[in-house]
């Protein structure tokens, strides 16, 4: 979820604990029969056009999140097209993102990975986010991450890998268990 | 989804609806080593949560006077070679479904969709318990 739908899932948030705080109110008689017909009035006069313009507000936030629900699906779509005699291969990114998890996984000493891929002209460029344990050898520990990920991928999807990018964004806080 | 294929001869007619070949095709892909399952889209994972099986999930055919393409969304076993996985599941559709149906397989498209790690490969990454 980028900055602008977290914005506007904000906004929309917002707007229906007020609608709901009003419903929650009214039972407790912290709005009184009076204030409420007062407010039910204002919505057919004087605060009408607002109360439409909020609501068209609403309603284009709904629609937007039903389309980027909706959308999120189609991202899985991107991948790699690969031509065989008997019909195409095609591999999406989600498939060549599992299979790095579980390659980054095997190796000792890297926690939280997450991984992007990108692909690139000829080739599948790969860019790896991880927290390193401590006493741990991070440039032996990259070089061995990078060396699995190029020959199981290229091995096992066949598809020619670019960059591998490993970011180590912090040191990872290894604790132990102690049982008496 | 497609009309049925009517293939006629001497004696009469043969129609094939194409859940036919969806069914043909989903069982030839499955039976593939390696292969996990379909991977559904979201009213097929929606129909799945409430018991109900979908004979396309996964699938599309698209059928012409004897000719049919056939693409299919997987989800594989981790651990296979994908290009391996792919061959052998587009031979075995093809086969079945024609020979099951007689109707000509111009091309089966793989979309692998996703890997499946199963549960004993993901208990292998954790680090056993201190007793």
């Amino acid at each position: 979820m980028n900055s602008m739908n977290k914005f506007m899932l904000i906004l929309y948030i917002i707007a229906l604990t007020c609608l709901y705080a009003l419903f929650l109110l009214a039972p407790l008689n912290y709005i009184s029969y009076n204030q409420a017909i007062q407010i039910v009035n204002n919505l057919y006069g004087t605060y009408k056009w607002y109360c439409f313009a909020g609501a068209i507000v609403l309603i284009f936030l709904n629609i937007y999140f039903l389309v980027s629900f909706f959308k999120s699906s189609a991202s899985s779509k991107l991948g790699v097209l690969k031509s065989m005699p008997q019909g195409d291969m095609y591999i999406s990114n989600e498939t060549i993102k599992s299979l790095v998890l579980k390659t980054v996984s095997q190796t000792r000493g890297i926690k939280d990975v997450k991984v992007f891929v990108k692909p690139g002209k000829d080739s599948m460029n790969i860019l790896i986010k991880a927290l390193i344990l401590p006493d741990i050898n991070i440039p032996n520990t990259i070089k061995e991450i990078q060396e699995n990920i190029r020959v199981y991928i290229e091995n096992v999807a066949e598809i020619p890998v670019g960059e591998i990018k490993v970011v180590v964004e912090d040191v990872a806080q290894s604790t132990r268990l102690r049982f008496e | 989804m497609d009309e049925n294929t009517t293939m006629i001869n001497e004696v009469g007619e043969v129609k094939i609806a194409p859940e036919v070949v969806n069914i043909i095709a989903s069982l030839a892909a499955t039976e593939v080593k390696g292969v996990a399952g379909m991977s559904g889209g979201f009213t097929d994972d929606i129909a799945e949560k409430f018991g109900m099986k979908s004979s396309n999930k996964g699938i599309k055919v698209q059928l012409s006077e004897e000719e049919v393409a056939i693409d299919l969304f997987l989800v594989l076993e981790f651990g296979f070679r994908i290009p391996e996985v792919a061959w052998e599941v587009q031979q075995n559709v093809k086969k079945a479904v024609e020979t099951m149906t007689g109707l000509k397989v111009v091309e089966v498209n793989i979309h692998v969709q996703g890997i499946n790690i199963s549960k004993e490969q993901k208990e292998e990454d954790v680090p056993k318990k201190i007793k």
